[in-house]
Protein backbone atom coordinates (compact mmCIF):
# COMPACT_ATOMS: atom_id res chain seq x y z
CA UNK A 1 0.00 0.00 0.00
CA UNK A 2 2.74 2.56 0.95
CA UNK A 3 4.47 1.43 -2.15
CA UNK A 4 1.16 2.63 -4.50
CA UNK A 5 1.68 6.08 -2.47
CA UNK A 6 5.43 6.29 -2.92
CA UNK A 7 5.22 5.96 -6.53
CA UNK A 8 2.44 8.18 -7.32
CA UNK A 9 2.86 11.44 -9.13
CA UNK A 10 0.54 13.01 -6.94
CA UNK A 11 -2.09 12.13 -4.25
CA UNK A 12 -5.75 13.99 -4.71
CA UNK A 13 -6.86 14.15 -0.94
CA UNK A 14 -10.80 14.52 -0.87
CA UNK A 15 -10.50 16.71 2.20
CA UNK A 16 -14.26 17.36 3.12
CA UNK A 17 -15.81 14.63 1.48
CA UNK A 18 -17.47 12.48 4.37
CA UNK A 19 -18.38 9.28 1.77
CA UNK A 20 -17.63 8.75 -1.65
CA UNK A 21 -20.75 10.43 -2.41
CA UNK A 22 -19.58 13.55 -1.66
CA UNK A 23 -17.70 15.47 -4.32
CA UNK A 24 -13.84 17.04 -4.45
CA UNK A 25 -15.18 20.67 -5.26
CA UNK A 26 -16.97 22.89 -2.57
CA UNK A 27 -19.32 25.32 -3.28
CA UNK A 28 -16.63 28.16 -1.70
CA UNK A 29 -18.15 31.41 0.06
CA UNK A 30 -15.02 33.42 -1.28
CA UNK A 31 -15.23 35.99 1.92
CA UNK A 32 -14.27 32.78 4.40
CA UNK A 33 -11.02 32.26 3.07
CA UNK A 34 -9.89 35.84 2.49
CA UNK A 35 -7.67 37.68 3.93
CA UNK A 36 -8.64 40.26 6.35
CA UNK A 37 -7.25 43.31 7.42
CA UNK A 38 -7.07 45.13 10.40
CA UNK A 39 -5.76 47.89 12.60
CA UNK A 40 -3.76 47.05 15.85
CA UNK A 41 -1.87 49.16 18.35
CA UNK A 42 1.56 48.76 18.28
CA UNK A 43 4.33 49.97 20.34
CA UNK A 44 3.47 53.28 20.27
CA UNK A 45 1.23 53.66 16.70
CA UNK A 46 -1.89 51.71 15.44
CA UNK A 47 -0.87 49.92 12.03
CA UNK A 48 -2.53 47.78 9.53
CA UNK A 49 -1.75 44.08 9.84
CA UNK A 50 -3.36 41.48 7.82
CA UNK A 51 -4.37 38.00 8.73
CA UNK A 52 -4.93 34.63 6.55
CA UNK A 53 -6.71 31.39 7.84
CA UNK A 54 -4.67 28.74 8.41
CA UNK A 55 -6.24 26.54 6.32
CA UNK A 56 -3.37 24.02 5.87
CA UNK A 57 -3.36 23.50 10.10
CA UNK A 58 -7.07 23.54 9.88
CA UNK A 59 -7.97 21.07 6.91
CA UNK A 60 -5.16 18.63 7.88
CA UNK A 61 -6.14 18.69 11.79
CA UNK A 62 -9.96 18.95 11.21
CA UNK A 63 -11.46 17.91 7.97
CA UNK A 64 -13.07 14.94 7.31
CA UNK A 65 -10.38 12.94 5.75
CA UNK A 66 -7.57 13.54 8.51
CA UNK A 67 -9.70 12.54 11.16
CA UNK A 68 -9.28 9.14 9.86
CA UNK A 69 -5.86 7.79 10.79
CA UNK A 70 -5.58 5.73 7.69
CA UNK A 71 -5.05 8.99 6.08
CA UNK A 72 -2.06 10.31 7.68
CA UNK A 73 -0.02 7.74 6.40
CA UNK A 74 -0.87 8.81 2.74
CA UNK A 75 -0.54 12.27 2.96
CA UNK A 76 3.36 11.43 4.46
CA UNK A 77 4.22 8.49 1.74
CA UNK A 78 2.44 10.81 -1.15
CA UNK A 79 5.74 13.20 -2.63
CA UNK A 80 3.29 15.73 -3.59
CA UNK A 81 -0.45 16.21 -2.97
CA UNK A 82 -3.00 18.10 -3.76
CA UNK A 83 -6.01 19.25 -0.65
CA UNK A 84 -8.99 19.58 -2.15
CA UNK A 85 -11.02 21.43 0.54
CA UNK A 86 -13.07 24.71 0.74
CA UNK A 87 -9.90 26.28 -0.49
CA UNK A 88 -7.68 23.72 -2.18
CA UNK A 89 -4.06 23.80 -1.41
CA UNK A 90 -0.81 22.32 -2.85
CA UNK A 91 1.90 19.76 -0.39
CA UNK A 92 5.12 18.79 -1.54
CA UNK A 93 8.10 18.35 0.68
CA UNK A 94 9.58 21.82 -0.44
CA UNK A 95 6.71 23.65 -0.12
CA UNK A 96 2.83 24.38 0.95
CA UNK A 97 0.75 26.65 -0.63
CA UNK A 98 -2.67 27.76 -1.08
CA UNK A 99 -4.46 30.25 -3.15
CA UNK A 100 -5.60 32.26 -0.82
CA UNK A 101 -1.80 33.03 0.65
CA UNK A 102 0.80 34.87 -0.85
CA UNK A 103 3.39 32.51 -2.50
CA UNK A 104 4.57 30.23 -0.23
CA UNK A 105 4.16 31.66 2.49
CA UNK A 106 4.70 27.59 4.34
CA UNK A 107 7.87 26.97 2.13
CA UNK A 108 9.55 24.67 3.93
CA UNK A 109 7.79 24.90 7.16
CA UNK A 110 6.67 21.48 7.52
CA UNK A 111 8.90 19.22 6.36
CA UNK A 112 7.81 15.69 7.74
CA UNK A 113 10.06 12.89 6.20
CA UNK A 114 13.99 14.41 5.95
CA UNK A 115 14.83 11.39 4.36
CA UNK A 116 17.87 11.20 2.00
CA UNK A 117 16.53 8.22 0.10
CA UNK A 118 13.05 9.76 -0.64
CA UNK A 119 15.24 12.95 -2.19
CA UNK A 120 13.96 15.21 0.62
CA UNK A 121 16.71 17.49 1.78
CA UNK A 122 17.69 16.41 5.71
CA UNK A 123 15.92 19.30 7.61
CA UNK A 124 17.23 20.53 10.67
CA UNK A 125 14.43 18.39 13.47
CA UNK A 126 16.11 14.73 14.19
CA UNK A 127 14.38 12.31 12.62
CA UNK A 128 13.04 11.28 16.01
CA UNK A 129 11.30 14.20 16.74
CA UNK A 130 9.51 14.48 13.37
CA UNK A 131 8.58 10.76 14.45
CA UNK A 132 6.66 12.08 18.03
CA UNK A 133 5.06 14.83 15.93
CA UNK A 134 3.50 12.40 13.61
CA UNK A 135 2.46 10.32 16.44
CA UNK A 136 1.02 12.99 18.31
CA UNK A 137 -1.34 13.52 14.84
CA UNK A 138 -2.12 9.32 14.77
CA UNK A 139 -2.94 9.64 18.26
CA UNK A 140 -5.53 12.54 17.62
CA UNK A 141 -7.02 10.58 14.63
CA UNK A 142 -10.43 8.32 14.95
CA UNK A 143 -9.89 5.14 13.89
CA UNK A 144 -12.64 3.09 12.78
CA UNK A 145 -11.00 -0.01 14.77
CA UNK A 146 -8.85 0.40 17.41
CA UNK A 147 -6.61 -2.45 16.09
CA UNK A 148 -5.61 -0.91 12.74
CA UNK A 149 -3.69 1.53 14.50
CA UNK A 150 -0.66 -0.18 14.18
CA UNK A 151 -1.41 -1.28 10.86
CA UNK A 152 -1.96 2.95 9.50
CA UNK A 153 1.45 3.90 10.98
CA UNK A 154 3.00 0.82 9.68
CA UNK A 155 4.28 2.10 6.17
CA UNK A 156 5.88 5.55 7.57
CA UNK A 157 7.77 2.96 10.35
CA UNK A 158 8.91 1.54 7.54
CA UNK A 159 10.30 4.73 5.93
CA UNK A 160 11.87 6.02 9.43
CA UNK A 161 13.36 2.75 10.44
CA UNK A 162 16.95 3.11 8.57
CA UNK A 163 16.89 5.99 10.99
CA UNK A 164 16.15 5.38 14.52
CA UNK A 165 18.80 2.85 15.04
CA UNK A 166 16.98 -0.24 16.34
CA UNK A 167 13.93 -2.41 15.90
CA UNK A 168 10.59 -1.57 15.66
CA UNK A 169 8.10 -2.79 18.38
CA UNK A 170 4.21 -1.85 18.60
CA UNK A 171 4.73 2.05 18.28
CA UNK A 172 8.28 1.96 20.19
CA UNK A 173 11.32 1.93 18.92
CA UNK A 174 14.23 -0.04 20.59
CA UNK A 175 16.66 3.15 20.99
CA UNK A 176 14.15 5.28 22.30
CA UNK A 177 12.49 3.29 24.51
CA UNK A 178 12.62 5.25 28.07
CA UNK A 179 12.01 8.91 26.16
CA UNK A 180 8.65 6.90 24.08
CA UNK A 181 7.73 5.63 27.56
CA UNK A 182 6.81 8.93 28.90
CA UNK A 183 3.73 10.69 28.19
CA UNK A 184 1.09 12.04 29.47
CA UNK A 185 -2.69 12.46 28.94
CA UNK A 186 -3.55 15.87 27.52
CA UNK A 187 -7.04 17.78 26.83
CA UNK A 188 -7.91 17.00 22.87
CA UNK A 189 -8.47 19.73 20.64
CA UNK A 190 -12.21 19.09 20.90
CA UNK A 191 -12.43 19.77 24.66
CA UNK A 192 -12.67 15.87 25.57
CA UNK A 193 -9.84 14.47 27.72
CA UNK A 194 -8.28 11.49 26.21
CA UNK A 195 -8.80 8.70 27.35
CA UNK A 196 -6.16 6.23 28.67
CA UNK A 197 -8.49 2.68 28.42
CA UNK A 198 -6.70 -0.43 26.60
CA UNK A 199 -8.99 -1.99 24.24
CA UNK A 200 -9.11 -6.22 25.22
CA UNK A 201 -7.26 -7.21 21.99
CA UNK A 202 -4.04 -5.09 22.62
CA UNK A 203 -4.15 -6.34 26.58
CA UNK A 204 -0.42 -8.51 27.24
CA UNK A 205 0.74 -7.48 23.36
CA UNK A 206 0.88 -4.24 24.10
CA UNK A 207 3.12 -2.17 26.64
CA UNK A 208 0.25 -0.15 28.73
CA UNK A 209 2.26 2.82 28.17
CA UNK A 210 2.79 2.87 24.40
CA UNK A 211 1.49 6.01 22.90
CA UNK A 212 -0.73 3.84 20.56
CA UNK A 213 -3.19 3.09 23.57
CA UNK A 214 -4.83 6.23 23.78
CA UNK A 215 -8.25 6.71 22.80
CA UNK A 216 -10.22 10.24 22.38
CA UNK A 217 -13.97 9.94 24.12
CA UNK B 1 -7.74 23.92 -10.90
CA UNK B 2 -5.37 26.34 -12.64
CA UNK B 3 -3.81 26.83 -9.23
CA UNK B 4 -2.95 23.04 -8.53
CA UNK B 5 -1.86 22.93 -11.98
CA UNK B 6 0.81 25.29 -12.13
CA UNK B 7 1.88 23.96 -8.42
CA UNK B 8 2.10 20.62 -9.93
CA UNK B 9 4.10 22.10 -12.75
CA UNK B 10 6.23 24.15 -10.74
CA UNK B 11 7.35 20.79 -8.55
CA UNK B 12 7.96 18.63 -11.45
CA UNK B 13 10.49 21.35 -13.09
CA UNK B 14 12.00 22.75 -10.18
CA UNK B 15 11.93 20.34 -7.05
CA UNK B 16 14.59 17.56 -7.88
CA UNK B 17 14.11 16.69 -3.90
CA UNK B 18 10.26 15.63 -4.76
CA UNK B 19 11.46 13.27 -7.59
CA UNK B 20 10.93 9.65 -6.17
CA UNK B 21 13.47 7.08 -8.41
CA UNK B 22 11.87 3.85 -9.46
CA UNK B 23 14.67 2.60 -11.70
CA UNK B 24 12.50 -0.84 -11.72
CA UNK B 25 9.36 0.59 -12.99
CA UNK B 26 7.42 -0.25 -10.70
CA UNK B 27 3.46 0.53 -11.08
CA UNK B 28 0.27 -1.02 -8.71
CA UNK B 29 -1.26 -4.24 -9.87
CA UNK B 30 -4.08 -2.43 -11.70
CA UNK B 31 -4.96 0.89 -12.55
CA UNK B 32 -8.12 2.95 -13.98
CA UNK B 33 -6.98 4.17 -17.75
CA UNK B 34 -9.08 8.04 -17.86
CA UNK B 35 -8.55 8.42 -21.30
CA UNK B 36 -11.85 9.83 -22.36
CA UNK B 37 -13.73 7.32 -24.79
CA UNK B 38 -15.94 8.02 -27.86
CA UNK B 39 -19.32 6.48 -26.44
CA UNK B 40 -20.70 6.73 -23.42
CA UNK B 41 -18.19 8.27 -21.08
CA UNK B 42 -16.49 5.52 -19.33
CA UNK B 43 -12.93 4.38 -17.97
CA UNK B 44 -11.29 1.28 -18.02
CA UNK B 45 -9.96 -1.09 -15.32
CA UNK B 46 -6.20 -2.18 -16.66
CA UNK B 47 -3.82 -4.84 -15.41
CA UNK B 48 -0.09 -3.86 -14.57
CA UNK B 49 1.25 -6.49 -18.14
CA UNK B 50 -0.89 -4.26 -19.92
CA UNK B 51 0.04 -0.99 -19.13
CA UNK B 52 3.64 -1.63 -19.26
CA UNK B 53 3.30 -3.42 -22.51
CA UNK B 54 1.65 -0.20 -24.16
CA UNK B 55 4.38 2.38 -22.48
CA UNK B 56 7.36 0.01 -23.76
CA UNK B 57 7.80 -1.01 -19.92
CA UNK B 58 8.49 2.10 -18.77
CA UNK B 59 6.46 3.68 -15.57
CA UNK B 60 3.84 6.23 -16.63
CA UNK B 61 2.24 8.28 -14.30
CA UNK B 62 -0.46 7.97 -12.48
CA UNK B 63 -2.23 9.72 -9.42
CA UNK B 64 -3.50 8.66 -5.81
CA UNK B 65 -6.75 9.25 -4.44
CA UNK B 66 -7.21 9.50 -0.71
CA UNK B 67 -11.06 9.75 0.87
CA UNK B 68 -13.36 8.43 3.19
CA UNK B 69 -14.92 5.42 1.99
CA UNK B 70 -18.25 5.89 4.05
CA UNK B 71 -20.92 3.00 4.72
CA UNK B 72 -22.13 3.54 1.18
CA UNK B 73 -21.80 0.17 -1.12
CA UNK B 74 -21.11 0.49 -4.90
CA UNK B 75 -19.53 -1.85 -6.91
CA UNK B 76 -16.02 -3.65 -6.29
CA UNK B 77 -14.03 -5.55 -8.59
CA UNK B 78 -14.51 -9.60 -8.11
CA UNK B 79 -13.69 -12.45 -10.30
CA UNK B 80 -16.91 -12.14 -11.68
CA UNK B 81 -17.42 -8.34 -13.31
CA UNK B 82 -13.56 -8.62 -14.13
CA UNK B 83 -13.83 -8.62 -17.90
CA UNK B 84 -16.87 -6.13 -18.08
CA UNK B 85 -14.52 -3.02 -15.95
CA UNK B 86 -11.68 -4.48 -18.23
CA UNK B 87 -13.95 -3.44 -21.01
CA UNK B 88 -15.29 -0.41 -19.41
CA UNK B 89 -17.02 1.39 -16.11
CA UNK B 90 -19.79 4.27 -17.27
CA UNK B 91 -18.80 7.06 -15.60
CA UNK B 92 -22.10 8.15 -13.88
CA UNK B 93 -22.50 4.92 -12.28
CA UNK B 94 -19.40 6.03 -9.91
CA UNK B 95 -19.83 7.44 -6.75
CA UNK B 96 -19.17 11.33 -7.26
CA UNK B 97 -15.98 11.55 -5.10
CA UNK B 98 -14.18 9.03 -8.05
CA UNK B 99 -16.34 11.19 -10.55
CA UNK B 100 -14.08 14.09 -9.77
CA UNK B 101 -10.72 12.48 -9.02
CA UNK B 102 -11.04 11.34 -12.76
CA UNK B 103 -12.14 14.59 -14.11
CA UNK B 104 -8.91 16.12 -12.04
CA UNK B 105 -6.94 13.60 -13.90
CA UNK B 106 -8.09 14.44 -17.38
CA UNK B 107 -7.47 18.14 -16.69
CA UNK B 108 -3.91 17.49 -15.64
CA UNK B 109 -3.38 15.41 -19.18
CA UNK B 110 -2.66 12.23 -16.85
CA UNK B 111 -4.28 8.83 -18.27
CA UNK B 112 -3.83 6.95 -14.66
CA UNK B 113 -5.16 6.88 -11.41
CA UNK B 114 -5.32 4.45 -8.15
CA UNK B 115 -8.58 4.17 -6.00
CA UNK B 116 -8.21 1.53 -3.23
CA UNK B 117 -11.71 0.74 -2.63
CA UNK B 118 -12.76 -0.01 -6.25
CA UNK B 119 -10.48 -3.23 -6.09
Amino acid sequence: MDKVYQHGLCNIAACMATNSGEGLFDNRDAILGAPFRFEWEWLDHASMFTAYFDWFDIVTKYSPLYRRGWVVQERLISPRTMHFSTFPFWECSRMVTCETYPLEAYAQKYQWLPLPEKGIPISSEPPEETWLRIIEHYSNCELTRFSDKLIALSGVAKMFSPHMGGDYHAGLWESRLIQDLLWQVRKHASGGETSAERPLEYVGKIPSRDLINLEIC
Amino acid sequence: MGFLSRSLETCIHDHPSCQVPNPENWIPTRLLDVRPTTAVDSVRLIERYSVLEEHNHKAPPYLTLSHVWGDEQFFTLTKDNITELNEGIQLSLLPLCFQHAIEVTRRLNIRYIWIDSLW
